[in-house]
């Protein structure tokens, strides 16, 4: 189980979750995403599948902006996010 | 982190479940208190009861999980990790110990088999070294005279022994039935009381560390038994224990498997349990908290059965009558036909990988049944199973008949429909009989199969499916 945030450049930061059942990559991304600043740049790594789907979801209805999804690897998937709505 | 999560799914709506374990079938009263809040709070006010003794809600939404967790925490309650999304082989966990729900009540058990469930269970939640294993790993612990959990069906199954080495278990090993389905062979060694636990553990590590991960397919611990055989499986125990086991013959223990009956009198023999006819397992929020008000005039728990059903127990015989009125009050009717009451079905309509629901199915099925039939059909001692894929969650691979969902693609149209199983005597994993009925034609095929059973003038549902085996009955979508 790893959960690990760096920043990887100028207002884009990494978020990994491997190892971790539903709902926690949902949950740190939102968690995540609420650290920090409007415009920043989020990419979440992640192995659960159903999470390519959820963190979607999750993060669209709190206003924010899925730039990509990819899939790295047989058991590895990206999503990089753009925070849109207001730093709470 | 460890001891709860939630459950993906694609089905009516549903993006979570929650399935809640209850450790040993053994539900106190505030705990229940606390999953019918959880229910009515957010799970839309329904419940099911599954067939490894959990409690599963659905509808959750995953900002809701911290509250969730933390209410479950609260209660000493935890659930299933639900890592069968990961699509490599690993992070998986033991799932819910299951056991005779009448442990420690019931007057012919040979151990009391709860005390050492609740142990296993809190050997390995929330520990990391256990929740990486190839995939999701299963234990039955039976000490019950009729084997009402199907031990074999388990990954591991410890059956309570009474021999000339004293009072202990005998380990079968290897039972899963997904595809393809397999019962769990015998070690023939004897595993003393004192030392089931270390056994127990010795047997989850083997697994994490022999276990096959190099395809999620092959990963169960059956195909780990199929690659090195049953005697290195042995070995490894053995040597993860340091110390080798007594041989004990287990061709000469009963396996017979039977189901308890509505209402069973306990040690105490002033007092009875009485099984609250959940059919398929469902209950609204509303039935639990009035079972839950019924219980607790008897007894600071509820028994949560494999059947997919609730157990009261403690009832004084002369209460029995009272109670039963009060359920039936609740639409849970005791006095319905047993094939009604002994009907299970996975959760289909939620997972999304089935073709249609198979709760509804049943009831759909039975439903037809009782009217065909009247009071016929309290005659018979058959059991009905219905899932929605292979993985056979409601059993329907070793149950009397079973039914499991498919489709055939007619005109590029799909075709929703069931293959029927049934079980012989031969085998306790059924044998396929019907391939492809379409879904109308289900109850008319039962329907069928009932009034030849019952016009045999044989009394074994089992010897009847040997003859109908033997038969050419196996076409496509061809009622008998």
């Amino acid at each position: 189980m790893k959960v690990e945030v760096c920043e990887v450049g100028l207002g884009r930061y990494k978020l990994e979750i491997l190892g971790l059942p539903c709902p926690y990559p949902t949950l740190y991304t939102i968690k995540t995403l609420e650290e920090i600043r409007e415009g920043e740049v989020l990419e979440v790594i992640f192995d659960n599948q159903p999470s390519t789907k959820t963190i979607q979801e999750a993060v669209i209805k709190r206003g924010h902006e899925v730039l990509s999804v990819e899939r790295l690897n047989e058991a590895l998937w990206r999503i990089v996010i753009k925070k849109t709505s207001p730093r709470k | 982190m460890g001891k709860y999560a939630l459950g993906y799914e694609q089905g009516n709506g549903s993006t979570y479940f929650l399935r809640i374990k209850i450790v040993a079938g053994i539900l106190k009263i505030d705990q229940a208190r606390i999953i019918a809040e959880l229910s009515q709070k957010y799970g839309r006010d329904y419940l099911e009861v599954t067939t490894r003794q959990d409690i599963q809600l659905h509808w959750i939404k995953d900002e809701d999980a911290p509250s969730i967790f933390s209410k479950l925490e609260e209660a000493g309650l935890c659930t299933d990790m639900c890592g069968q999304y990961y699509p490599k082989a690993g992070n998986g966990d033991v799932r819910n110990i299951v056991t005779c729900p009448l442990t420690g009540i019931q007057p012919h058990e040979i151990i009391e088999t709860s005390s050492i469930v609740k142990k296993a269970v809190e050997m390995f939640t929330g520990r990391k070294e256990y929740l990486d294993l190839p995939r999701k790993f299963k234990i039955g612990v039976s000490s019950c005279p009729i084997n009402c959990i199907k031990p074999e069906v388990n990954d591991l199954a410890l059956v309570a022994v009474e021999s000339e080495h004293g009072l202990g278990f005998t380990p079968l090993v290897g039972g899963s039935l997904g595809f393809p389905p397999s019962l769990a062979q015998p070690l023939n060694v004897f595993v003393p009381l004192d030392e089931v636990l270390e056994f127990i553990r010795a047997v989850v590590e083997v697994y994490r560390d022999h276990g096959l991960r190099n395809r999620k397919a092959t990963a169960r611990f059956k195909w780990l038994i199929r690659e090195v055989g049953l005697n290195r499986v042995k070995e490894l125990i053995q040597e993860k224990m340091s110390k080798s086991f007594q041989y004990l013959d287990c061709s000469k223990i009963s396996l017979e498997w039977g189901e308890h009956n509505i209402i069973s009198q306990e040690k105490d023999p002033r007092l009875y349990s009485l099984m609250v006819p959940t059919f398929t397992g469902i209950l609204n929020v509303n039935q639990f908290k009035k079972i839950i008000e019924i219980a607790e005039r008897y007894s600071d728990e509820i028994r949560v059965s494999p059947a997919q059903k609730l157990v009261l127990v403690h009832i004084p015989e002369d209460e029995l009558m009272k109670v039963k009125e009060e359920l039936k009050t609740l639409g849970l009717d005791s006095e319905q036909p047993l094939i009604k009451i002994r009907t299970r079905a996975c959760p289909s309509d939620f997972c999304g990988k089935s073709f249609e629901s198979s709760k509804k199915r049943a009831t759909t099925l039975l439903d037809y049944l009782i009217n065909k039939f009247g009071k016929d059909l309290e005659k018979l001692d058959v059991s009905i199973s219905i899932s929605g894929c292979p993985n056979s969650c409601s059993q329907h691979i070793v149950s009397d008949i079973g039914l499991q969902s498919t489709t055939i693609s007619k005109n590029g149209v799909s075709i929703p429909c069931f293959n029927l199983y049934v079980r012989g005597r031969e085998s306790k994993i059924s044998k396929l009989l019907i391939r492809n009925i379409p879904s109308e034609q289900v109850s008319l095929v039962i329907e069928d199969i009932l009034r030849k059973f019952m016009n045999s003038g044989l009394t074994d549902f089992h010897e009847f499916a040997d003859r109908l085996l033997e038969g050419d009955f196996i076409h496509e979508g061809r009622s008998m």
